[in-house]
């Protein structure tokens, strides 16, 4: 991969999910997305890894095949950037949104598989107090009073999710 | 490079439901067996919870091998000891009565899938532990699934698994870390390494050896265990016979390459699945029970519903959006429950030898294939909104992204969809290489024997004539264990 696609493939997989946004954000540089994307290449079938490396060059560019001035990705504002996915996710042409989901495929297993993002997660916690507790045997309807809304691991007592 | 030469009375490629059932069978009966795996030999300490990791280690690239077409459906296929086997959930199902009529009548199988058919289920049941999911270990998920079917009167049930011991880790794909589930590789290969078998793993096979019409043998690459690429030869004679079960996408692009054309590769089925996402104001938890607990099979209209829990990171994927929307979902993750649907789909599709050796799997559902999707989605989506999901995630193109209210399930019924709107994941194949007592419409004969071949078997979902509706892991064991004690007799 040349530089320049490294730069797009880190500027277009980190926007999916920006530090600093509300509900689970990681922090800058926590995620190494760049790392993931090569790995994910290199245990794709050919045909894929060409395709992950087309899904970038067409979310690049995508502001200039969507009509939107002369800029790449990269030159967008993170606002506008994470404005940008959501539009190709839900795009009518199938190419946009799949080559698009290829993308956020990889920014979801680099979140969820950097350890202190995914403990901030707190999808670890329940399941691992019901595997030492048991108290999968007492689960029923409702599972969790509705009152009681999960708790971030990280976050300072008070603070609701 | 190296050479590594080695030779046996049978030598049996793959180790998933089809060759460790033919190896343990074989070998216990004093003959020596060789096991061929591709993939590497995975201890449960050895199995990561990150699915990155533990993709890379036990499935076929990445799950990225797909159908053709312009909106391709991904093929899951494990590759380590134990093969998919080693990445489902264990889901035990016996040949359903109408299959089982249907290859007697049009294949002439009455031996395969005869009494003793019955017989050889008794056996594996007994021996992998096979019961009925546990309460305990239903998860909010399964438990969410059967309160939904019980409101709408549909025929739910707890899932028959091989997972004596289950501590609901939902860690099925990933590998069980409790060693739990009676894999192949838990269960019947180190029965076939007691009883004297050898096995060779990282080795891909590449071609079937013949003198004359007789298999002889085997050859193929070693691989190293880090980069996957060759690093030597190898080449496995065989006595008596050759059993190819490398599952129904390899198991005839290996035969292809070794000569083998006539009827090879067509007819290739499949089960399409299709998921659906629910958001609960509550917790659901499913990161913890059984991956899969509760189904609701609806053999009348060609499809089951599970309950299925998945790594959080495939989640992630499934739920809509990008940035603040998505990111709040993300920090919820434990309020979702997913459902899904395998589609008995009637179309049939053909395996061929692709451009760098790989395979190249042509498959299209039908019209009424998609309608059937139609179906179960929008049956999966009532169903989570019928359970009191606040909202639903069909994650189908042309149909609104969010569902908050039952009759919009509907909505899903009256869309003009096509497969392309769909997202879905393909993971039990089948008929790649069909047995039938007619040598003009399968490729192998009611023995498994490959049709104008001597000594050499397909042992694997290939052999089975048609999807079946139901999960495929206990039929291919029952078949292949009738057809191994025939042929170590």
């Amino acid at each position: 991969m040349t530089r320049l696609e490294c730069t797009w493939i880190t500027d277009i997989v980190a926007a999916f999910a920006p530090p600093g946004g509300p509900g689970l954000a990681p922090g800058t540089l926590e995620v190494d997305y760049l790392l993931v994307f090569r790995r994910v290449g290199r245990e794709a079938t050919r045909r894929a890894a060409f395709g992950l490396r087309i899904a970038v060059w067409v979310v690049a560019l995508s502001p200039i095949l969507l009509g939107r001035g002369m800029r790449t990705f990269s030159r967008l504002r993170p606002c506008e950037q994470t404005a940008l996915l959501g539009q190709l996710l839900a795009h009518r042409l199938f190419a946009f949104r799949e080559l698009t989901l290829l993308l956020k495929f990889v920014a979801a297993i680099a979140l969820l598989g950097t350890d202190s993002v995914r403990e901030r997660s707190g999808y670890d916690l329940q399941a691992a107090t019901s595997v030492q507790t048991g108290t999968g045997a007492r689960h029923h309807l409702p599972l969790v009073p509705a009152s009681e809304p999960a708790r971030m691991p990280s976050e300072p007592p008070g603070e609701l999710v | 490079m190296t050479r590594l030469v080695d030779d046996a009375d049978f030598v049996v490629i793959g180790t998933g439901a089809g060759g460790a059932t033919a190896a343990r069978v074989l070998s216990a009966a004093g003959h020596s067996v060789i096991m061929v795996e591709e993939g590497p030999s995975l201890g449960k300490q050895a199995r990561a919870r990150g699915l990155l990791d533990a993709m890379s280690q036990s499935v076929r690239d990445f799950a990225t091998v797909a159908t053709e077409g312009i909106a391709p459906i991904p093929l899951l296929q494990g590759r380590c000891v134990g093969g998919s086997t080693a990445i489902n959930s264990g889901i035990i199902w016996r040949t359903p009565a109408d299959v089982r009529l249907a290859w007697r009548r049009d294949y002439g199988l009455d031996d395969l899938v005869g009494p003793g058919l019955d017989r050889a289920f008794d056996v594996i049941e007994e021996e992998l532990g096979v019961a009925t999911v546990e309460s305990s270990v239903m998860g909010g998920n399964g438990h969410l699934m059967a309160h939904a079917a019980d409101l709408l009167g549909l025929p739910g049930r707890p899932m028959r698994r091989n997972v004596p011991g289950c501590r609901g880790r939902a860690r099925c794909l990933q590998g069980c870390p409790e060693g739990a589930r009676q894999s192949m590789d838990v269960a019947y290969v180190p029965r076939a390494l007691e009883s004297g078998a050898r096995l060779h793993t990282l080795c891909r096979a590449r071609r079937v050896l013949f003198r004359g019409s007789r298999a002889t043998g085997v050859e193929g690459v070693a691989l190293d265990a880090c980069t996957r690429k060759p690093i030597g030869k190898f080449r496995f004679s065989a006595h008596r016979a050759v059993i190819l079960a490398a599952g129904a996408i390899h198991t005839p692009l290996l035969l292809l390459q070794s000569g083998l054309r006539r009827n090879v590769g067509d007819g290739f089925q499949a089960h399409p699945g299709v998921a659906v996402l629910g958001r609960f104001r509550e917790q659901v938890g499913m990161g913890y029970g059984a991956s899969q607990a509760y189904e609701v099979p609806l053999r009348d209209r060609d499809m089951k519903l599970e309950s299925i829990s998945l790594p959080p990171e495939l989640l992630a994927t499934r739920i809509p959006g990008a940035g603040a929307t998505w990111q709040q979902n993300l920090a919820r993750l434990n309020h979702f429950a997913q459902w899904c649907a395998i589609i008995r789909m009637e179309t049939r599709g053909r395996v061929r030898r692709g451009l760098f050796g790989g395979p190249r799997v042509h498959y299209r559902p039908t019209h009424r294939d998609v309608e059937r999707l139609k179906q179960a989605a929008s049956l999966l989506a009532r169903m989570l909104l019928t359970a009191g999901a606040e909202e639903v995630y069909p994650g189908i193109s042309g149909v609104r992204s969010v569902m908050t209210e039952a009759a919009q399930a509907d909505e899903i019924l009256a869309a003009p969809l096509r497969q392309r709107d769909f997202h879905l994941m393909a993971s039990h194949h089948f008929a790649s290489a069909k047995a039938s007592n007619d040598a003009r419409h399968g490729v192998v004969a009611p023995d498994l024997g490959v049709h104008g071949a001597q000594g050499l078997y397909v042992m694997d979902a290939s052999a089975l004539p048609s999807n079946m509706g139901v999960n495929p892991q206990h039929t291919i064991m029952g078949v292949v264990m009738q057809a191994a004690e025939r042929l170590a007799s």
